[in-house]
Formats: C-alpha cells, structure tokens, sequence
C-alpha cells in the first residue's frame, strides 16, 4: 500500500468489519526490528519513499511518528512563547476495563495494544490525567494526524466567518474564479464546510484508473511520476470534478471539499495555510512543539503532524478558548437527517459540522477530529474532557475501532468525571 | 511559488529538478524544508531570547573592497548575493536586514557552516570526557578500519589533517564528489547500481593517500566521519544532542533543522538568521572559557598554508570552525557554500551572521567584499 490510500479512507464506508478477526489478535503484531537506529542505520531496517517501504506494515507505525524524516513538509510556528505546563495527575484510567461495543470486556492494555495505539493522553478541566505512549511514539515526536487536518481548517473558517472576513452563504466561485465550471459551481462555503457537496468522485482503490489515484498523486501522496494527462497538483485536480446531484441534502465525506477550503481560506487572506493555522491556533494554544504539513507538488499544505500534548492542547483551546458561538456552532452539530443518508454503521445519529465530526448524546454532544488508521482528537464539554489519541492500524479506517474506542472514551468519562453520558 | 495555488511556471520543487537552478536556488535556500525531508533541531520549551534592533547605521557605510573598488552598503549585498545579514555588538543587536526570499522568520540553508555544530559538540564531548582526541578513528567506527581513516586521530579529523584519496572535479560525473553528493542525498536522481547508497557506505570506500597530520585538506567526508563518532559514542542523533547541548541554551526562536541523506542520517542544516546569530553570541558567551580559547587560538597556520588558498592567506582551522588570524585577535568562522556565514571575533565582542544565495557555490569567491565588509562593521560597531 502507500501513503496515498490512508488519506481517503478516514471516511467510515458503509461496509462491517472482517468477522474472523479478532480486535485483540489483530493488534499483536509483533515487530522485533528496530527500524532506523543505529548510527549507521544497518541495510535492512532503512525506511524510505525511495524504497518504497514506509508504507508497508510493520513501517507505517515508524512513518508515522516520523513524517518529517521522509517527505518535504512546511513547520506551523509554535511562537517565541515558552508552552502550558501540563503536569500529570493520574487519575488510573490503566486500571479501567472496557466493554466492546460486541460484548467483549478488554483491560485498558489490550484496548490499547488491539487498536494499535501510539499515544494516549487526556485532560480533565484542564489537568492532565493520562499520558501514554506505545510503539515509536513519545512525548516529543510528531505524528500524523492525516485528515485531522481538516479540522483545523473548519475552526479557521468559523473564525473567518465570526470576523467577517468569509462569508458562509457565498458561492465557492465568488472566492475561487476558477472553479464555476467544476463541481462547486454552486456550492456555499457553508456546503463545503458541511460536506454536502454533491460531486462526482469514483472511489475505488482497485482499479488504479479511478478518481481517488488521481487525487492521492496530485496531493502528492503517492510516490512515482504523475500521468503528463493528469492533474499535477490539488487545485488542477479539482477543476477536473463534476457535479453529481444536488447539494446541501446529503453528507457525502470528500476530502476535495477540504482543498476547495483551504484555498479559499489562503486566497481570501493572502497567507499560507500553515501561517493562518500558525497565528490563530498553535501560537495560542502554548504548544511545545512546531507542527508540520506535508505538501503537494506544487507546494500547497495537506496533511499535518504534531506531537500528543500539542494536539491536547489544541483540544482544551477548542473546549475553552474559542469563541463560545463558535464552540456552540460545533457542538450544535449539522443535520442528523442528512448524515444519515451517509449510512454509516458506526456513527449512528452522529453529524458534521465545519470539519467537525459530532456525536450526539444526551448529557451534550461532543466534537471530534478524525484521521485514518486512528487518529482522534475528542472534545466533550458537557464532561470538561478532552481526549487525544494517535494510531497506526494496520487498515486505514477508522470504524474499524469505533468498536473498541468509543466504549473506552465513555469509560474515561464516567472515570473522571460523575455526570451521566 | 507565490499566489495559492502558485502558477505552473512558477514551481519549484525536487521533482522538476529545478531547485538548484538559478535564480530558483535562491527561492530554495530560504524553503528547504519544503523541498526535501528534514529533522527538527527542537528550541525547548523555554521562550526565545529578545533581540531589539538598535541601528547603528552600518547601511551608510562604504566598503573598500580587496581589489579597489569603493562600494556603498547596498551595492555590496546586492553584488555578493545577501539574503539576510545581522550584527550583535555586546550582546546588542545593531543591524538586521533581508533580501530576496529571506525574512525574520524563514529557515536559510546554512550548507557547511553546519559542520562547526559538531566541530562545537565534539569540543563539549572531550571536555566532559566522552570522548578522547588522541583516540584512532577504527576505536569509535571498527567499520572504518581499512579506509582513510585506519590511523586518523579524532583531533585530525576535527582539523581536517586527513590525507585521502578524494578526486573533486565537478564536470566529471564519474568523479568521486558526485558518489558522495549522491551517497549524502544531495543530488537528485538514481544512484547507480553498485555505488555506495548512503553516506556510511560511501566513507567505506574511500582510501588513504600518504600521511594525516601534517597538511590541511577541506575534505567534507571527515565531518561525516566526525559525525558518526559522536552518534555512535553517545547513541543519540545528532539532531537531539545540537538540541540538548546548544539550541536549547542560545534562546533560540525557531527550530533549526537538518537535511537527510538516504539513510536518514543528518547532512546540512538551516535556521533562521537570528538564531544563527543566537548560535554566534552562545559561541562568544556561553561556551567554556577552554573551547573558546581553544577555537579561537586556532591551529597550525603552516599546515593550513599548504592548502594555498589565496583568499585566506594566514588562516588556519580548528575543529571544523575557519580560523582568521588577526594582530589583535582571531575570529573564528563557520562557512557554508553560496555565501553563508557566522563571524565571531571576541576581542571586538562582534557576531555577524550572513546567509547568501550566490550563483556560484564556492564561498571564497566573495571574500574579497564580504572580509572588508566584516571589517567595515568591526570599525563602526567599535569606533562608538
């Protein structure tokens, strides 16, 4: 497999997992090799784009703490600050026991170790209560957080929208010429925010002439040379998709609408992706750490890295730095009715909203970030919680875990705090 | 590779080989990052020092240059290719300016001047005992035992005293130069089948050729050669112990960062001008008084000599830091390819750091404005 496959299938397909695998064999991998020490690396524990091995399993769990070794990327500045402290007061989560969502009761080390976790942390009113790391992740690495990435691209659209500076109503074309012959001729941001784009995108990564391999090697996430007949970049790929049905009825999760946003987003400001996500979000939330995005060929931001307590961080100013109409917006969430014509198993009565996925519940709704191969930034407010989560499965979606992860943040919640789901 | 998205003719990247073009080089040595994998020299979690320009009008002053002409401050950094050039005077920051691509907050390729980080780790690691000068390479690198290097001291590879066979033609692509550019990840393109894929490998290849110790010969294998000790002495990347022992302690404001070759092993490196800057004030300041004097008494002016390098008539080296002999007191230079930069000379408490992105790689070519230049400053920043 490559790079390129994990960026697409953060959305849930309406498909069950494999029957005969079992959660907790499928995450005992074992991988005795010490990939990239030793001073020289020894010939066979290199991992390269050139060798074509960092996205092979068992690499990728290396690959993915260590983006930046592999692949050009741009830093998102933390600022000339010194961070947020985040002392650790543990409040035992190690000690809790997870009810599967098939009826299999898992101790916390093997709800970690069967979805191939890398890092976990969370915080509590603002207290760190857990941190952990597994595989080639620690406090100080950057991990990708694939389609997680949108998300920070919602939250600077809200925040464009509260300053005025966007406008959610507008036609797509209104800000990008461009693009009134293709698929968002009459798409509002607002659509595009929400996913209600409706496009023609052939997604099948059997067949190497389907539209998601020509989108994967324009966003440069495939490595070989790019067809001369096909686009060479992200923003020539979208001009080449067509409408398909109406808009603004149906969430259809395509990653070309986060490009459409964040050129919109870099058009109407004149920055750079990562400058805006520099100066709104990371030099605020006392980060550690710079984070990094990857590029496409032509040199336009994608995907990001950065390490757990950033993403933590990032997280608490999300539950509590952010403008409150804002964090209303999100955790209101989008149409329930809409989602569910997406069918998606895991997420029933779940929405989206501005790069957010929300799921709903009675004590209140919590948002979340989501990337492939089990990325998760969860933000409940109505429990004061924030969870940060990094993977590396083996497969790319994120459902495949739903099963097990989801149970385990509802078992954090009742831990650490007494309020009802 | 302005406008979002930036137009097609106006890309620049690995893939379409024009990186290293002019006038596309000068674009990339103020975006490598962007081009090529990397390595984060992380800053800590201090917050940076505070750098406040006070002028002291260096922009009006005139340079005499080496071969007689008389150059006003712009007409000088225009003509030499400056992207970025910053003075410390006592600590104080007297001037600060940009050029081209280059701005307060952007990384610059600082090419070979990023051997005079391990040149300083190195000093630090025989200070704290970690490792000895007078031991023979083969003792840290058993590897290395039948190469140029069988019966190299550390301190000759630290004053680059190393005699090997290395055949440096850059229009003969079958020149040994261009097996290490490749083997170090620095030339784009396949490396042929039975080179050495990676630096490491490279080194194993290269033999000895007549006695070490008693000629200085610029040979950049050697900082390969240092690098690996150091790494394999303290089993920690180089990255993590540039951080640890000198990016963290200078106030730094960014990370620094290194490229990669194809093994994943640091190669050069680039930061920002005012953390080059930090970097030449820790040098001065914040280092132990034995290493700076140390670097800064130099070495043998007469091996250096035989190296007959007209523009540093005088000059000698010293554990990967260029030595410039001066009746009132040695400088001490790290000096990178196209014009890059770091100028430290206690004895006018002086820092200067310079990026460049000249058209021809070799460093000396300026020399003849930019060490007249450097002077200028020296008069002016002192004269006050």
């Amino acid at each position: 497999m490559l790079l390129g496959s994990a960026l697409l299938p953060n959305q849930p397909m309406a498909q069950t997992p494999p029957k005969n695998v079992s959660p907790v064999l499928a995450g005992l991998n074992e991988d005795n090799k010490n990939w990239m020490q030793g001073f020289p690396r020894s010939a066979d524990n290199i991992i390269s784009v050139k060798l074509g091995n960092h996205y092979q399993w068992p690499q990728l769990r290396w690959t993915f703490c260590n983006i930046q070794q592999l692949v050009p990327t741009k830093s998102i500045w933390r600022g000339n600050g010194a961070p947020a402290t985040l002392p650790l007061k543990s409040k035992n989560l190690e000690s809790l026991n997870i009810v599967t969502n098939t009826g299999t009761t898992l101790n916390w080390q093997q709800a970690c170790v069967s979805t191939d976790t890398d890092a976990i942390a969370v915080m509590h009113k603002g207290k760190l209560v857990h941190e952990q790391y597994f595989n080639h992740c620690n406090e100080s690495s950057g991990h990708l957080i694939m389609s997680c990435a949108k998300s920070f691209a919602g939250l600077l659209a809200e925040i464009f929208i509260s300053k005025e500076i966007l406008n959610e109503n507008a036609l797509v074309p209104d800000y990008l010429p461009e693009l009134k012959n293709s698929a968002w001729q009459y798409a509002s941001v607002r659509q595009v925010m929400d996913m209600l784009v409706g496009m023609e995108f052939h997604e099948d990564y059997l067949n190497p002439r389907s539209d998601v391999w020509k989108y994967l090697r324009a966003g440069g996430m495939v490595p070989g040379d790019i067809p001369t007949t096909d686009p060479q970049n992200l923003f020539e790929y979208l001009l080449t998709v067509n409408k398909q049905a109406v808009h603004g009825e149906k969430f259809a999760y395509r990653e070309p609408n986060i490009n459409v946003l964040t050129y919109i987003l870099q058009r109407i400001t004149q920055k750079d992706l990562k400058d805006l996500v520099s100066e709104y979000i990371w030099q605020e939330i006392g980060a550690e750490h710079d984070a990094t995005y990857m590029v496409d060929p032509s040199g336009s931001c994608t995907t990001a890295a950065c390490t757990l307590r950033d993403f933590l961080r990032f997280g608490e100013f999300m539950r509590t730095s952010v403008d409150k109409n804002i964090l209303t917006r999100l955790t209101s969430g989008g149409s329930q009715q809409h989602f569910s014509k997406a069918k998606l198993p895991a997420m029933q009565g779940w929405s989206y909203k501005s790069q957010w996925w929300v799921r709903h519940k009675p004590s209140g709704n919590a948002i979340q970030a989501r990337g492939a191969h089990g990325q998760f930034l969860y933000v409940d407010p109505a429990h004061d919680l924030v969870i940060a989560r990094f993977g590396s499965a083996k497969l790319p979606p994120n459902y495949l875990n739903d099963s097990v992860l989801i149970p385990m943040f509802d078992a954090i919640a009742k831990q650490v705090s007494a309020k009802q789901l | 590779m302005a406008g979002f998205p930036p137009e097609v003719d106006a890309i620049i990247s690995v893939e379409r080989g024009n990186h290293y073009a002019w006038p596309q080089l000068q674009w990339t040595f103020s975006n490598v990052q962007q081009l090529v994998p990397s390595k984060a020299i992380w800053r800590g979690p201090e917050a940076a020092s505070t750098l406040e320009l006070k002028s002291e009008g260096l922009d009006r002053v005139y340079i005499e240059t080496q071969d007689g002409r008389r150059l006003s401050w712009q007409q000088a950094n225009a003509s030499t290719q400056t992207d970025g050039l910053a003075v410390l005077h006592k600590g104080k920051l007297i001037h600060e300016e940009y050029f081209g691509h280059c701005h307060e907050h952007s990384s610059h390729l600082i090419m070979s001047c990023a051997k005079s980080y391990a040149g300083l780790l190195a000093e630090m690691l025989i200070e704290n005992g970690t490792l000895n000068e007078k031991t023979l390479i083969p003792e840290y690198l058993p590897e290395l035992s039948h190469t140029a290097w069988q019966d190299a001291s550390l301190r000759q590879v630290l004053d680059m005293l190393i005699n090997m066979e290395f055949h440096e033609d850059y229009l003969d692509p079958a020149s040994d130069v261009w097996k290490f550019l490749r083997a170090g990840g620095m030339a784009p393109g396949n490396i042929p089948q039975g080179d050495p894929k990676h630096l490491f490998e490279y080194l194993l290849t290269v033999n000895k050729q007549g006695e070490h110790g008693e000629a200085f010969s610029y040979r950049e294998p050697n900082i390969n050669v240092l690098t690996f000790v150091i790494q394999r002495v303290t089993q920690r990347d180089l990255k993590d112990l540039v951080s640890e022992y000198i990016w963290q302690h200078m106030g730094a404001e960014h990370d620094g960062s290194y490229m990669l070759d194809p093994a994943g092993m640091c190669t050069t490196a680039s930061c920002t001008l005012r953390d080059f800057l930090r970097l030449g004030e820790f040098v001065r300041t914040g280092v132990s008084d034995n290493i700076l004097q140390r670097l800064v008494s130099g070495g043998s002016t007469a091996h250096f000599s035989k190296a007959a390098i007209p523009a540093m008539q005088g000059w000698s080296y010293k554990s990967q830091w260029w030595v410039r002999h001066t009746p009132n007191g040695n400088a001490i230079l790290a000096r990178g390819a196209h014009g890059q930069i770091l100028y430290i000379d206690p004895t006018n408490e002086l820092v200067i750091a310079r990026f460049a992105s000249s058209k021809l790689s070799p460093g000396y070519l300026n020399d003849s404005v930019v060490m007249p230049m450097f002077d200028a400053i020296t008069k002016q920043a002192t004269n006050r």
